[in-house]
């Protein structure tokens, strides 16, 4: 009998995840015909459409950002036959390793084999792409966890070497699944197999399983970036930021001074070392290539006075642009109101309500009087009527 | 016409307390009838408009203003001496047009009293040009070039406004020089350092009411987005949720440099005005102080105030009630509803839902 094998892809974020997961998805019966099964399922043990299963971690109870991973995972993966695999960058926030021995606990018996397998960053690049990210809407960690201004690069904190500190970090996998079982690789076209990550991927777990090339840019503007950084501040709500940022400009780049990224990247170096030193990744003393000449001498991430100009105008365009109802819609509805209360009276009890909490008033009428019909709401009706005479 | 009939006609400038002048005279009204003034406060209509100006009867302001053909025989058929103010006057710039407005009051009126308030240039146009952030509807937001720094970029047109010599000028050659009365809206030139006592005092008109002034100046954040919201053609119901959160605090004011080389557009305009008329003992006019100024420009954006600007205009954005999906369900259930029985207001209805959809 062979022995059965799990490979854990763990991210990091920023580093083609999305990319490899799509590839796994695309490519599961050529997995399958490997000997590996693709574990996809969500919660509820339906097939997710897609190779991320980023749902079995969840955020620790009063912690914005750092995981643990959920109790069923490991029974799901139990279940599975054969060989499997299993891809969650959010593996990236468990910063405990007595969490990951836990989970190492529920799986060593039922797997012969364990290969970890991670993909890291230089960490100016990985903090200005993740910070980007967490951009998108105020669900996202990364927003959380580099909070702090608005610029490409957070001013660096002490928690970063949580993530950040890639030798502290990937050594916990290493202590628990065993140093030998981990694969690191460098994410730098320079370093990756034909410069694509989802080859490189497949090489490096020894998969013979050949794939395009995808190389998915979803980097954001400097403008949309700024906004979105913005608006994570002010919880802006997913529906709003979305219909907001239709009309905000998604050119340039949002890039720190050389300086800056240098000074950032500083604080992880002796790292980086230590982490090559480990697991002998390749042949650079301090891991990653020192080239910072992609970065301006001056920052290129705060806003100038056309600048902010143009977003604010965009941003009022998106205002302008918003399912709101105006004076003269208030006065229509107030009139379509009244009209219905003698043909339906209770979507006209619904719609003089929505009339005035369009008018930036409110009247309660409850569900029991609306459902007493005619007679019953009479009262509270001849109410919203006052009201809404009284609004104009 | 009645030689002794006096008329007193304030006309501005714009953004030298007018609008404090016309509460004063429009508190004092009663005691005006005392001293033997009638304060015109009357619409278009005849109705008693509750304010000193007479703003509607002087219109197409954006093509330069026009003055009401009736307004002359309106005023002649009050009885007595007359007082009246609107800055809008100071949009008037043909000499035909006030030619011709002289001429009709000439048949009423023995004795005709023009009083002008003058701000230096610079001081105006920012304050001016502050004011039409305010509302879009104001002449004033669409008389300067669009922008939303301290002072706006110079433009040639703005002679006809801001060449004293020339538009008040104007007025003196209709007039006659001896009924121009020219005050300087400077601290150290007016009674008491207050423009509604030097009014009075120059009118030879006393008050016994006094309302309270309103400061109406604008921080540098609700100037500049206020700006932008003009530009934008942002809805008043939408406005109100904007503002809600916007900073009032600091001033928006250009380099002493970029205010300096602005006035010297104006200045041998203004040396020519003081010749004639001899205002003021300086022969350009007015002060030459700029110290009000910072050395650098205090109207542009930073990476903080803007940043600033930009979250407390989320704030305001968030409170915004937008339609639901819930609520657009229901208007298409009444425009359904209607249909039968009022298919105009189900039109309207359908249209509304149209237009909620497509956003």
């Amino acid at each position: 009998m062979h022995p059965r094998k799990l490979i854990i892809h763990i991210g990091s974020h920023k580093t083609g995840s999305t990319s490899i997961q799509s590839a796994l998805f695309m490519h599961r019966e050529a997995l399958v015909e490997s000997g590996f099964s693709l574990f996809n399922h969500n919660l509820d043990g339906r097939q997710l459409q897609k190779g991320n299963t980023n749902c079995w971690t969840r955020f620790k109870p009063g912690s914005n950002v750092e995981c643990e991973i959920r109790d069923g995972l490991a029974q799901e993966l139990r279940a599975l036959a054969g060989n499997v695999i299993i891809s969650a960058e959010h593996f990236s926030w468990v910063f405990d390793e007595t969490e990951l021995q836990r989970f190492h606990d529920q799986l060593k018996d039922d797997f012969d084999e364990f290969t970890v397998i991670a993909y890291v960053r230089r960490q100016d690049k990985q903090a200005v792409s993740h910070y980007q990210q967490g951009m998108r809407f105020n669900a996202f960690a990364a927003s959380r966890y580099y909070d702090g201004n608005f610029r490409a690069l957070p001013v660096y904190r002490e928690h970063f070497q949580l993530y950040l500190n890639y030798f502290q970090k990937l050594s916990m996998w290493g202590n628990v699944f065993g140093d030998a079982n981990m694969i690191v690789r460098v994410f730098d076209k320079e370093f990756l197999r034909d410069g694509d990550i989802v080859a490189d991927f497949f090489s490096a777990i020894g998969l013979d399983i050949s794939v395009e090339a995808q190389l998915r840019n979803e980097s954001r503007g400097f403008e949309k970036t700024k906004l979105g950084h913005l608006m994570n501040r002010m919880r802006v709500s997913r529906r709003l930021s979305e219909l907001l940022l239709r009309y905000s400009d998604d050119s340039g780049k949002l890039l720190p001074s050389r300086q800056d990224a240098r000074a950032f990247y500083e604080h992880f170096r002796q790292s980086n070392r230590l982490l090559n030193e480990k697991y002998a990744i390749n042949g650079n003393t301090w891991l990653f290539n020192e080239d910072f000449d992609m970065y301006p001498v001056d920052s290129q991430d705060t806003w100038t006075e056309d600048l902010a100009n143009r977003a604010i105008l965009n941003l009022l365009a998106g205002v302008n642009h918003l399912p709101a109802l105006h004076t003269q819609d208030v006065v229509l509805l107030r009139e379509a109101s009244r009209r219905m209360t003698f043909m339906d009276s209770e979507k006209g009890v619904a719609l003089a309500q929505m009339t005035m909490r369009h008018s930036g008033k409110h009247i309660e009428v409850s569900a029991s009087q609306v459902e007493a019909g005619p007679r019953g709401i009479r009262a509270p009706y001849k109410n919203i009527l006052n009201w809404i005479r009284k609004l104009f | 016409m009645d030689s002794e009939r006096k008329l007193v006609i304030h006309i501005g400038n714009h953004k030298t307390a007018t609008t404090s002048i016309q509460r004063t005279l429009f508190a004092n009204s009663a005691h005006l009838r005392k001293q033997g003034f009638e304060l015109v406060s009357q619409d278009l209509d005849g109705s008693l408009r509750k304010k000193g100006n007479i703003h509607p009867w002087i219109k197409g302001l954006r093509k330069g203003g026009t003055i009401h053909a009736d307004l002359p025989g309106v005023l002649g058929r009050l009885t007595g001496n007359v007082i009246l103010s609107s800055e809008r006057f100071s949009w008037v710039f043909n000499e035909r047009e006030i030619h011709k407005f002289q001429a009709g009051l000439a048949e009423h009126f023995g004795e005709i009293c023009i009083v002008s308030y003058l701000r230096r240039q610079d001081q105006h146009v920012i304050s001016h040009y502050q004011q039409g952030s305010k509302n879009s509807n104001f002449l004033s937001a669409g008389y300067y070039a669009k922008g939303n720094t301290a002072l706006p970029p110079f433009r040639e047109h703005y002679y006809d406004y801001l060449d004293y010599n020339r538009r008040i000028g104007t007025w003196a050659n209709a007039f006659g020089e001896s009924s121009m009365i020219i005050r300087l809206f400077e601290t150290s030139e007016l009674k008491n350092g207050d423009a509604v006592d030097d009014f009075f005092v120059a009118v030879g008109l006393e008050i016994l009411d006094r309302p309270k002034n309103k400061n109406e100046s604008r921080g540098f954040e609700v100037t500049k987005v206020n700006h932008l919201m003009n530009h934008q053609q942002v809805k008043q119901s939408i406005k109100k949720y904007l503002f809600k959160y916007l900073d009032n605090s600091g001033k928006s004011l250009p380099s002493r440099k970029e205010a300096e080389k602005f006035y010297h557009y104006f200045r041998e305009s203004n040396r020519l005005l003081n010749q004639r008329f001899a205002i003021s003992k300086r022969e350009y006019l007015f002060s030459d102080d700029f110290d009000m100024y910072p050395e650098t420009p205090a109207d542009l954006w930073t990476e903080d105030s803007a940043n600033q600007a930009i979250l407390h205009l989320l704030e305001g954005i968030k409170e915004i009630p937008l339609v639901s999906v819930d609520e657009i369900a229901l208007l298409e259930d009444c425009v359904r509803t209607l249909a039968s029985e009022d298919p105009k207001m189900s039109l309207q209805l359908a249209e509304l839902v149209g237009r909620l959809q497509a956003k």
